[in-house]
């Protein structure tokens, strides 16, 4: 099985390098898909999630492993607990009408990856996407 | 890695040309020039995203409170040159269902 550590800079103005990274490390697992842009989005979200909520000082690692025909991505922070997958999905019709610019992440997140899990465990925030191999 | 933005007066429209990412980091500075420029006029806008590569929520977020204005002054924003990508999600978000996208300048400038 192989498996992808990368160690993420928890700072907006890292997110391009932390892109890349992410992107080279599911090439490496899968190959090119033309599902990688919007995984590496929801990742994104998630990594801007942390940041903005998040402790400072708090360190973001996230690992990519590929098992059979899934692509498992386990983001893993020590801020404080939070966990974002209890967010209730947004009202869109609402939400355009009130002309909020912010709150649409998670959503996002959770119609990209196949499956979503949470857990807090010995001071660290642990979120697991899953993707489909497909394509 | 920066955001460049041009704007052009052409006729009664303001064009912006972008060109960069716009993610959670260069979103804001991204509504607030939009903004400020586009408040005193009373003009409609295209915006002009075929130099953009990648635009996360907080991007698409950032044209909310764009429309906000246009829409108090009964004026229209909408945008033009979406990557596949970035029209994906565009349309996984709704906000197809609330700013009008193009494929050129020109099918903009008609439905102004």
């Amino acid at each position: 099985m192989m498996k992808i550590n990368l160690k993420i800079e928890p700072s907006l103005e890292e997110l391009d390098k932390t892109r890349n990274a992410i992107n080279n490390a599911i090439i490496q697992l899968v190959g090119e898909k033309n599902w990688i842009y919007e995984l590496n989005l929801a990742i994104e979200e998630i990594i801007v999630n942390i940041i903005d909520h998040g402790t400072k000082g708090a360190t973001i690692n996230v690992i990519l492993e590929k098992e059979n025909n899934k692509l498992l991505i386990t983001i893993i922070d020590t801020s404080t607990m939070f966990d974002m997958t209890t967010k209730p999905e947004p009202d869109l019709e609402q939400h355009f009408k009130e002309y909020k610019k912010r709150g649409l992440g998670i959503f996002l997140i959770k119609n990209i990856v196949d499956n979503i899990n949470y857990k807090y465990e010995k001071g660290k925030n642990i979120l697991t996407i899953t993707k489909i191999i497909e394509g | 890695m920066e955001l460049n933005l041009d704007f052009i007066k052409d006729n009664n429209n303001i064009i912006v040309k972008v060109k960069g990412v716009l993610d959670a980091h260069f979103s804001p500075q991204f509504e607030k020039k939009v903004s400020e420029y586009i408040k005193p006029l009373n003009n409609h806008l295209i915006i002009d995203l075929s130099n953009v590569s990648h635009i996360a929520s907080a991007g698409f977020g950032a044209l909310m409170p764009i429309k906000n204005i246009q829409d108090s002054k009964g004026k229209k924003i909408v945008l033009i040159g979406l990557n596949d990508n970035v029209k994906k999600i565009f349309n996984l978000l709704g906000f197809s269902n609330v700013i009008k996208e193009y494929k050129t300048l020109e099918e903009a400038k008609s439905s102004l």
